[in-house]
């Protein structure tokens, strides 16, 4: 009989056509991805060094995929089982001479078989995707169809058997074919939940991974390019175990499902049973006369149809939030969001402090997903419900519309939403109160997640809505909105950039607005609610389809429902539908406007690259030519926070330090900034590149050696749209860079410049039109504001009602140089005689502490060893996070971002990282390395400013919190090295010549090296060389000092039979000795720890 | 009041004519619609309670063309579908609110009075608080009368509502039925005589698709006074008789014997004695002239 019963069942798929569309849909999305990363689409939408058809590549692809099995797995497997309570054949069936055991085989095999067919689709796609013409034959490998095997028979079909198994259970037992899809969602937030609660590099960890992802991402994770590019998928014991144990899990749960599984003709209710009094207390004298009372009053109203669309709602609504599957799937999902609120993440270094916006941030990619599948679900559920209970004729022969019906069904689904959205205010409330958080925001929380995401939610409802409608198939329709939701991200890879194409997309939003405390949502937020609002528009639309082809009438073809649909297009239904049409097209036909306007162009990262190739082939002769240099910059800027806009105007004084007559000048304005320039000497443009903003102007008459010239220019930034701002001016927490001045020489000179080569020792790294300047302004804002820049304040003033502020620095400093304008509250502290300042928004006073000390102990460590701080103050000043998550520092100011002053101080005791006091301590040591000593602009620049501050935070941060710590910190950036090398997409450096993007060296690398040195050669003897370097060097320039010279110090430094760690850590790109210095350093301490 | 066929057709996609041509009038009162499975009953009657559209024809109700204005007719449609589902875990009470609401009573204190009254004309007061998914045959059959009669409408439309009941449920349907036949018209579809004899005053009988005689139940078996035999015959006489004689009906005795009942103008043979004609009579001959 089993045999018999897998064929029919067989049988019964191959004849269906959900199946192949099922089959095709797989099939052409792996077939595009593939293709779409070989590169057939044209180059762009993929990275070009790697090789698509890898080993790791098919395995990433596959188990992208195998996420959408995941929700195709019920539809299948639940199907099979469930087709034979629905159609109420198992009355019959369980009484034939079959036996349990051949009829669970049977159904389970067949539909067992026929998701791991479906499964193999993708592997073809796979394979297919790499023979398609245009393929970039440099990012093939020969064909070989043994990664294909291994990805499909040792991750694939593992994890579907488990999947499978689960399915088949949940639904047996439930006889709800629903169930098996909420399970699969639950093992999906199980899995998560446990991730949180293990280390990832743990053999735990490993096993607990279903999808055996976990240990794959552990093996692979420090893979180089040529690693990732070459490497089959390592089959390390672990990865056996893990899928050994699920398969005894698998099976562990067929014997139970086994022996459970019953023929009997009801289904296991996890409720609480009823009294089911079958007795019919039928009374034949009883009351006659009732039927002849008086009628009530029947109302057909329009309030009577939009209070009976809350009435159904509210019914619908009941049914979802009372069913097991949506409270199972509420409590995981609480207790996920919980764990991650609370960052309880055992591999948690930092952690943040719960304010409401970091709340609202971190759940919100997890919680748009299962909000997204739930909706789709549940509009599924009830667009079929009465249908699939035989209730609907009772329904359909009342007079209510079909307006009320639909609309009753939506209402349900945002009331479903709304309570998912509470819930994460509630859980994030909770998470603040026990964390001891007190400054609760809940107008924040209502306006964030009712007004910013309900929206959006409530637009995917209706299109859910509309799909549910047109197909029958609730699970084929849960498929196709799934792939629909997954695609629109794809989109923009594919070309299509335009928000108008992209459903329900918006500008400036991934996944959330950006809230920062000081200054809001800002400009993003109208832009947001303006496509909010078109797709809101379209969403109508799509209801007023649905209403078209809402089943109400029994139908029997496809042409009899399209005459319906017609014949109901009619009235106000018509009328309406124009309406949204026309408003949609238009709205989106004013956005389109605005989108392909210049100025809010949005350009792509390869779009840029491609202006910058063409600019060099352009002006490549100019590359070369001798510009005078800046030497003291006078500038006056108006700020208005209020309408996000700036007025500035200064003079420069160019003097040409060179021994010949300069006659060209090369200048490049502010790119969003409207910039004109008055030259003393009558000047023609003989060329300009608009793009760039880039003129070479030809004087009349040219500068001779060491004469002067005064530049004279005026800048106001480009109106701001709608849709972009054009400036760095904010509402508060302005941070405007010197990027929007005037700049002069040739700034695309991308070449990779060699430290040997004397051409690079005349600019350093900073700069290519100056050296060092003098510097002054004037700046002005709103009363309530502060305004900072570099330099001493001279003098306060309130005029015409703004106020004013002088500032001026007495030594020449680099021309970098922020802006700064915010309502700020300040601290400020006088150490060794130096002035030391916070600016911080009021709110945050939680790191003041911090950055403070890490100020002192920085001014300690370096004054100590590398002598004295060339100016009397410095001053932190904070800026918001949509500027920016980093730190910088510009002779007496640090900027640093918002997120620096959030740490959650009491982790730090825990054994967390103190990251305030360590940024802080590494931006002040840039006084020394950096501003005094200024490296050239070539490679191995960054050794001398990151790699030293890095030391020497890492050495303050061991005086402050022991060395265990600051040794744990190393461990962090011994990970950023090897991550970083994983990404790595052009060629690893050595240290001594690391190129500016390479942070991953100049950090993570940088700093281990540094220390591991000290530990080698002793601390003191390390710092004394330092010293010397820096004395030799300080404020020198041009010529500007390399890292071969720094480098000479230290070969100096160090004794002979020593020398090896120099050419292994500094000069070679080894990081494996690297990294073995360093372990026998953290070896030698545990063992003195130990004694 | 009065309701309007008109040449209403309809051919499903596998070809199947489900309604041909059939035109009828019903007037006030309990109307049964008498004929075999697959007659085209239950697509007629899910025609005229607006669920599904045929190819050709009219209906009106009173001057309510019910093809071209559904909602007019729904306000006054009474439907109990042949076969009928309810949501789980609801009581009758609460379904019947959910209903009710559809069909109009806004006020909440008149939707419980109209619930109560609708409980107690269908008996079923007593388990209000039961859910309707947990009810006997019988009970559930009762539940739909009281559904339908919510919105106190004027063309009520029951579809097989007997089948599958036991007798004693049969009977306390079928008096549920009779009480609510007032002023409205009642179309009742069988394919058991005896429901109609029993409970109508005007009748049609139909089959594919066709109406094949509109009668009067009780006068209808007077049109055959005289003309039906009744005979024992052998069991293997049978197939002969059939081919002979216009057997009408044939019903195996415990001694395999067979007594037919015929139609014949006169005595067929010496073996039959005339018999008091019935409304099986009728409309057995009635589908056999149809052939």
């Amino acid at each position: 009989m089993f045999i018999e019963i897998l064929k029919f069942e067989i049988k019964y798929w191959l004849r269906n056509v959900s199946m192949y569309i099922y089959l095709m849909a797989f099939f052409l999305m792996a077939l595009g991805s593939m293709a779409g990363v070989a590169g057939v689409f044209g180059e762009g939408s993929s990275n070009i060094e790697n090789i698509a058809n890898s080993p790791l590549s098919i395995y990433n692809f596959t188990s992208f995929f195998l996420k959408l099995l995941l929700f195709l797995t019920p539809a299948i497997v639940g199907t099979t089982i469930y087709k034979d309570f629905k159609s109420k054949i198992h009355t019959i069936l369980y009484t034939y001479p079959f036996t349990k055991k051949e009829y669970l085989a049977a159904k389970f095999v067949s539909s067992f078989i026929i998701v791991c067919l479906i499964a193999f689709s993708i592997i073809l796609g796979l394979i297919l995707g790499t023979k398609l013409p245009g393929a970039n034959p440099l990012q093939m490998q020969d064909f070989s169809i043994i990664p294909y095997l291994q990805t499909y028979f040792i991750y694939v079909v593992p994890t579907l058997f488990f999947l499978s198994v689960v399915v088949f259970t949940v639904v047996s037992v439930t006889r709800n074919i629903f169930t098996g899809f909420i399970s699969v969602i639950l093992i999906w937030m199980i899995k998560e939940i446990l991730q949180l609660f293990t280390d990832g590099d743990s053999f735990l960890g490993f096993l607990i991974d279903p999808f055996a992802g976990t240990v794959i991402q552990y093996f692979t994770r420090f893979w180089t390019l040529a690693e990732q590019n070459t490497l089959a998928i390592p089959l390390h014991s672990e990865v056996l175990y893990n899928r050994l144990f699920w398969l005894v899990v698998s099976g562990f749960i067929l014997v139970l499902i086994y022996r459970w599984f019953s023929f009997s003709q009801t289904a296991i209710s996890f409720t609480i049973p009823y009294a089911n009094d079958r007795k019919d207390n039928y009374n034949e004298s009883e009351n006659i006369s009732a039927a002849k009372a008086a009628k009530p009053e029947y109302i057909f109203s329009w309030f009577h149809w939009i209070k009976t669309t809350w009435k159904l709602s509210e019914t619908d609504f009941l049914f979802i939030i009372r069913s097991g599957a949506f409270i199972s799937i509420v409590i995981a999902g609480t207790i996920f969001v919980g764990a991650i609120l609370l960052q309880i993440n055992p591999q948690t270094d930092t952690k943040t402090l719960p304010l409401t916006w970091v709340i609202l941030g971190f759940p919100v990619f997890f919680f748009s997903f299962l909000i997204q599948i739930l909706s789709f679900l549940y509009a599924g559920i009830l667009v079929h419900r009465a249908r699939n209970n035989r209730f609907y004729d009772l329904v359909a022969v009342t007079a209510v519309p079909n307006w009320v019906l639909l609309f009753s069904k939506f209402l349900a689904l945002l009331k479903m939403q709304l309570v998912l959205l509470i819930l994460i205010a509630i859980s994030g409330i909770s998470v603040q109160v026990y964390s001891g958080h007190t400054q609760f925001e809940f107008f924040h929380y209502l306006f964030d997640l009712l007004f910013i995401h309900w929206v959006g939610f409530a637009i995917w409802a209706m299109i859910a809505l509309l799909v549910h409608n047109i197909f029958n198939n609730t699970y084929l329709s849960l498929f196709l909105l799934i792939v629909l939701s997954l695609s629109i991200s794809q989109l923009q890879s594919v070309g299509i950039e335009k928000f108008i194409f992209r459903l329900n997309e918006s500008p400036n939003s991934d996944f959330y607005l950006r809230y920062t405390d000081m200054n809001l949502y800002g400009h993003a937020l109208i832009p947001y609610l303006v496509y909010k609002f078109y797709w809101l528009v379209l969403g109508l639309l799509l209801c007023c389809l649905s209403l078209l082809v809402w089943e109400r009438d029994i139908t029997f073809s496809v042409s009899e429902r399209i005459s319906v649909a017609i014949k109901r297009m009619s009235g106000r239904l018509a009328f309406i539908s124009v309406i949204l049409l026309t408003s949609f097209v238009s709205l989106g036909y004013y956005l389109y406007r605005q989108e392909i306007k210049p100025e809010n162009r949005i350009w792509s990262a390869s779009d840029e690259s491609a202006l910058l190739n063409q600019f060099q082939h352009t002006f490549q002769h100019y590359k070369h030519i001798l510009q005078p240099r800046i030497t003291s910059v006078n500038v006056k800027m108006d700020i208005f926070p209020e309408s996000n806009s700036f007025r500035a105007s200064g003079t420069y004084t160019l003097i040409n330090k060179t021994r010949q007559t300069l006659d060209t000048l090369l200048i490049k304005t502010g790119y969003d900034e409207i910039t004109s320039l008055i030259l003393p000497i009558k000047a023609t443009i003989v060329s300009q590149d608009t793009n760039f903003k880039f003129s070479v102007y030809k004087l009349k008459k040219g500068i001779a050696p060491n004469d002067s010239l005064i530049l004279q220019f005026t800048i106001r930034n480009k109106d701001n749209s709608f849709l972009i701002r054009h400036s760095g001016v904010l509402h508060n927490g302005t941070y405007i860079k010197s990027d929007v001045f005037p700049r002069l020489g040739y700034f695309a000179n991308t070449d990779k410049k060699m430290p040997t080569d004397t051409n690079v020792l005349s600019n350093h790294y900073q700069s290519i039109d100056a050296d060092v300047v003098l510097f002054e302004a004037v700046l002005s804002t709103i009363p309530e504001q502060t305004a900072i820049t570099s330099g001493y304040l001279q003098k306060e003033w309130l005029k015409n009602g703004r106020r004013y502020f002088h500032y001026k620095m007495d030594t020449p400093i680099k021309f970098v140089i922020g802006f700064n304008s915010g309502r700020f509250d300040m601290v400020q502290e006088k150490y060794k005689d130096i002035d030391l300042k916070i600016y911080y928004h009021p709110s945050h006073k939680y790191n003041l502490k911090q950055l403070m000390e890490g100020m002192k102990a920085s001014l300690d460590y370096n004054i100590a060893n590398f002598g004295p701080y060339q100016h009397r103050q410095m001053q932190i000043i904070e800026f918001p996070r949509s500027e920016g998550s980093y730190a910088t520092t510009s002779a007496n100011c640090m900027q640093m971002s918002e997120i620096r002053f959030v740490n959650d101080t009491t982790h730090i005791k825990a054994g967390g990282i103190d990251l305030s006091f360590y940024v802080a301590a590494h931006e002040f040591s840039h006084q020394w390395w950096g501003n005094q000593v200024m490296p050239a602009d070539a490679l191995g620049a960054s050794m001398i400013t990151e790699s030293v501050a890095e030391y020497i935070s890492a050495k303050v941060y061991e005086k402050k919190y022991g060395k265990q710590n600051a040794l744990k910190f190393l461990e962090i950036q011994r990970n950023r090295y090897l991550s970083g090398k994983s990404n790595e997409t052009g060629k690893e450096q050595p240290l001594y010549l690391v190129d500016t993007e390479q942070s991953y060296i100049s950090y993570g690398k940088g700093a281990i090296v540094l220390f591991t040195l000290s530990e080698y050669i002793g601390e003191k003897k390390l710092n004394e060389a330092l010293k010397a370097y820096l004395i030799k060097t300080k404020f020198r320039g041009p010529p500007y000092t390399t890292s071969l010279e720094m480098l000479e110090f230290l070969k100096n430094a160090t004794p002979p039979n020593k020398q090896y760690l120099i050419s292994d850590m500094f000069e070679t790109t080894s990081g494996d000795k690297t990294m073995s210095h360093f372990d026998h350093i953290l070896g030698l301490n545990n063992a003195s720890k130990k004694r | 009041m009065i309701l309007k066929i008109d040449g209403l057709t309809k051919t499903y996609p596998n070809g199947v004519k489900a309604l041909d041509r059939l035109s009828i009038d019903i007037k006030c009162g309990m109307f049964g619609l008498l004929g075999p499975n697959g007659a085209g009953k239950s697509s007629l009657m899910r025609t005229i309670a607006t669920l599904q559209s045929p190819d050709a024809g009219t209906i009106y109700f009173d001057d309510i063309d019910v093809l071209q204005n559904p909602m007019a007719v729904r306000k006054k449609l009474g439907y109990l579908p042949q076969e009928f589902g309810v949501y789980p875990k609801m009581s009758a009470e609460a379904l019947l609110d959910y209903l009710a609401i559809l069909k109009g009573i806004s006020s909440a204190k008149e939707r419980r009075y109209r619930i109560t009254e609708v409980l107690e004309i269908s008996n079923l007061y007593e388990v209000r608080k039961k859910n309707v998914d947990g009810y006997s045959g019988g009970m559930k059959q009762r539940f739909g009368i009281a559904q339908l009669l919510l919105n106190s409408p004027e063309l009520i439309i029951v579809d097989e509502p007997t089948a599958g009941l036991d007798p004693a449920e049969r009977n306390r349907f079928l008096n549920v039925l009779r009480e609510i036949a007032n002023e409205n018209i009642i179309i009742f579809s069988t394919h058991i005589v005896d429901d109609i004899k029993d409970l109508c005053n005007d009748m049609a009988i139909m089959n594919h698709g066709k109406i094949l005689a509109k009668i009067h139940p009780l006068k209808a078996a007077e049109l055959i006074k005289g003309k039906i035999w009744t005979s024992n015959i052998q069991g293997i006489m049978l197939e002969q008789s059939e081919k002979n004689l216009s057997v009408l009906s044939s019903r195996f005795n415990q001694d395999n014997s067979v007594n037919i009942r015929v139609y014949a103008d006169l005595q067929p043979s010496l073996d039959f004695t005339s018999a008091t004609p019935n409304l099986e009579d009728v409309y057995f001959l009635t589908l056999k002239k149809a052939i």
